[in-house]
């Protein structure tokens, strides 16, 4: 059995969240410019086309306003990640409230994007961003924390609510249906 | 495109790429991707769907930054001062505070004196005590943003002869510590009116004690 390492250099940023603690507002540069470019791929690859960068930063607000709450016993990325996902949750709840729209855990997944995104992909023959589009939001989800992210199933399982196990059969399924998609 | 058989080699191929494997999983999954095409095939994918992201713009950080609440302990609003730690900065004393304490040291050492000279006429061995001033609030330090000062607590070591059988000849004797913060405080006041309390070194102060004439 292999297996990932987990959290190359969380102890380096429980200690540059200790020294933000102590005062030292250096090290909250530091932690953002490690971890907000993987916080934006995330949020694009999970479907936010609007303001993602705002997303990110009340990410970050929010983690730093909380930061006590914050238990260590998960990496500060995963950590982060958590927070952002519910963040983008609340956004969409919000839209489905404001525009009456059907549930978006309803809507063929492919429809939930720009139709110009979608011919802007197609034309460029971006059939890699078509087949990841088509997987369900959290088949989506947990494809992109573990191939983009990197992070480990029992990560994956802490951002999105889920069991380990659980999160590992989805990655599973929604490999084979990339493959498939790209195959026919 | 085919699924490799081997489930638990599937499952690292991610960990390869973002190289969170030790060096002997590392080599046997190296070794094996060597011969199989569908492994092969499905890191490419995976590199595939990074690059997709991968021109994701990334956020200004400084501009995240400048939104970030301050670190605990700080007020929001009150600059920083470069890195140094609010919360372990040594408690620094206004000057006039510092007089003021040592005037306290000197009314004590003063009465502790004049204790000696009585214990020794009544032949009780003076006990050495150590008075200790914790915590001391710099009265006249109100003008700027207030310090965190209970995190340094000041000792000074003062020797204070004290007798058990007799009344002391002035009000002021026993431990500082024991004093309330309203007492130290009232202290501190009644030195700001006594005249006599150094401008610029400390001299020692005239106190009249009735035992202290005769001593020589
Ligand atoms: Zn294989």
């Amino acid at each position: 059995m292999i297996s990932g390492t987990h959290g190359g250099g969380d102890d380096t940023d429980r200690e540059l969240v200790a020294r933000w603690q102590a005062g030292d507002s250096r090290a909250a540069t530091v932690l953002v410019d490690r971890h907000a470019a993987a916080l934006a791929r995330f949020a694009a690859s999970s479907g936010e086309r609007d303001e993602i960068e705002e997303l990110v930063q009340d990410t970050f607000v929010r983690a730093f306003s909380s930061l006590e709450s914050f238990r260590g016993d998960s990496s500060l990325r995963t950590w982060l990640f958590t927070i952002e996902r519910r963040l983008m949750l609340d956004r969409r709840r919000a839209e489905r409230r404001q525009r009456f729209t059907v549930p978006i855990e309803d809507v063929e997944p492919a429809t939930a994007y720009d139709a110009l995104d979608a011919l802007l992909a197609a034309e460029a023959g971006d059939r890699v961003r078509q087949a990841v589009d088509a997987l369900s939001p959290m088949q989506r989800e947990i494809f992109m924390l573990r191939v983009d992210s990197g992070l480990s199933y029992r990560d994956i399982a802490e951002v999105v609510g889920s069991t380990e196990g659980a999160a590992r059969v989805h990655y599973h399924n929604a490999m084979h249906a990339v493959k498939e998609f790209l195959n026919d | 495109m085919t699924d490799c058989n081997d489930a638990s080699l599937r499952d690292a191929l991610p960990d390869l790429i973002h190289g969170r494997l030790s060096q002997l999983d590392r080599a046997t999954i190296s070794a094996h991707i060597e011969g199989c095409d569908a492994c092969r095939a499905e890191l490419a994918l995976l590199g595939d769907v990074r690059q997709m992201v991968a021109l994701t713009p990334a956020p200004d950080v400084a501009r995240i930054v400048a939104a970030l609440p301050s670190p605990r302990g700080v007020p929001a609003g009150v600059p920083q001062v470069a890195s140094e730690s609010a919360g372990t900065r040594p408690l620094a004393l206004q000057p006039r505070a510092i007089w003021r304490l040592a005037g306290v040291a000197v009314i004590v050492a003063v009465a502790g004196m004049s204790l000696l000279v009585r214990g020794e006429r009544s032949a009780v061995a003076p006990i050495e005590r150590v008075a200790r001033v914790e915590q001391v609030q710099p009265v006249a330090a109100s003008a700027g943003p207030a310090e965190p000062v209970a995190d340094a607590p000041v000792t000074s070591a003062l020797t204070l002869p004290s007798s058990r059988s007799e009344a002391p000849a002035i009000t002021l004797v026993g431990p500082v510590d024991e004093l309330s913060d309203d007492n130290l405080e009232t202290l501190l006041a009644e030195l700001d009116g006594m005249e006599g309390l150094p401008a610029v070194e400390p001299e020692p102060l005239t106190i009249d004690v009735d035992d202290l004439e005769g001593i020589e």
